[in-house]
């Protein structure tokens, strides 16, 4: 048996025309219908209930279903949370931290430098136990090579026994000290800190020099300066003050 | 005058060790530095020995550094 049907003619299950809905257009009872959208999808169906974005938008639930966008931050910003959502936040400046940068013996030369050092240090200190060699133990400390020296001597008598640690940066001052040397004991310390003065044309210094003569008896000084030199901190070169070469003595570069 | 200059790389810790001849006036200081040095040692081991000495007077008469530093005579 053949059917026929008159199409003007609905029958039940024939569709007789698309309507648009909440937030849709268009729609028609015959021919091509389309249905556009004229509102975004919302959240609790699937969408976002949002209609543009810019580059680097972050999307985010910014209250139950409701979405919000984030905006990009700037560079270097971090993603945080405020008051329960996500923001953008500029991070606080880094603390320094001090750390150690070289650590060795002591060359067996009349000058070490200890070279190579880009970073952007505030502060370095220089350690030295038992910088033994030449006559007397005294040294002098260079940076980047400027002949503005930092001078630094440590002297012991040693007809009465009695030590004592002592700097200066004036070299003339030297002379008027008891003499005698620190290669002859293991327990002279030296710590020189230099702060790094960067463009401001100086760096000054803070030097601390500390005995113990291995019987109880301990002695320290301190004493401080600067040095004419308006770049950074590169480079800095430990020299004996006669020439004559370190024998033994180890060295701690730290900085921060 | 030659000296030995090392060189210490803090980044790899490299260390080259080079030997150089002083310019005139590096031995200068250096040599003038070697003699100050040494006449200073010298005035002051004989500052010292004097001391033992002018001690060991004052310990055969029975006084002490103490005696006289009460007698406002000086001190140690």
């Amino acid at each position: 048996m053949t059917r026929s049907r008159d199409n003007a003619t609905n029958v039940a299950g024939d569709i007789s025309g698309v309507t648009a809905g909440t937030g849709l257009t268009g729609g028609g009872t015959g021919g091509t219908v389309t249905l556009d959208l004229t509102t975004p999808v919302a959240s609790t169906n699937g969408g976002t209930g949002l209609s543009s974005f810019t580059t680097g938008d972050m999307i985010y639930s910014s209250s139950g279903n409701t979405l919000a966008k984030l905006g990009i931050g700037t560079t270097s910003q971090v993603l945080t949370v405020a008051s329960g959502t996500p923001a953008w936040t500029t991070p606080a400046a880094s603390v320094k931290t001090i750390g150690q940068i070289a650590k060795g013996n002591v060359p067996s030369a009349s000058s070490f430098t200890i070279s190579g050092l880009t970073q952007d240090y505030f502060m370095l200190r220089l350690n030295n136990l038992k910088w033994a060699g030449g006559a007397n133990g005294a040294v002098f400390l260079r940076i980047n090579g400027n002949s503005s020296a930092i001078y630094t001597f440590l002297v012991v008598t040693t007809a009465t026994g009695d030590t004592y640690t002592y700097f200066d940066p004036s070299f003339g001052n030297f002379w008027g000290l008891d003499t005698v040397a620190n290669k002859k004991d293991a327990n002279n310390y030296r710590v020189i800190e230099i702060h790094n003065g960067k463009g401001s044309g100086y760096h000054s210094y803070t030097m601390r020099g500390h005995h113990h003569d291995g019987g109880g008896t301990s002695r320290g000084v301190i004493a401080g300066g600067w040095v004419a030199e308006s770049s950074p901190i590169t480079s800095i070169s430990v020299h004996q003050m006669d020439g004559y070469t370190f024998t033994e003595g180890s060295y701690e570069l730290i900085g921060g | 005058m030659k000296i030995k200059e090392a060189i210490i790389n803090a980044i790899t810790g490299e260390e080259v060790i080079t030997e150089r001849t002083l310019t005139a006036e590096e031995e200068k200081e250096i040599l003038d530095y070697r003699a100050k040095s040494a006449q200073q040692t010298a005035e002051l081991q004989a500052k010292a020995e004097a001391k033992a000495v002018a001690q060991a007077k004052l310990a055969a008469l029975g006084l002490t550094v103490e005696d006289l530093t009460a007698l406002g005579l000086g001190s140690n």
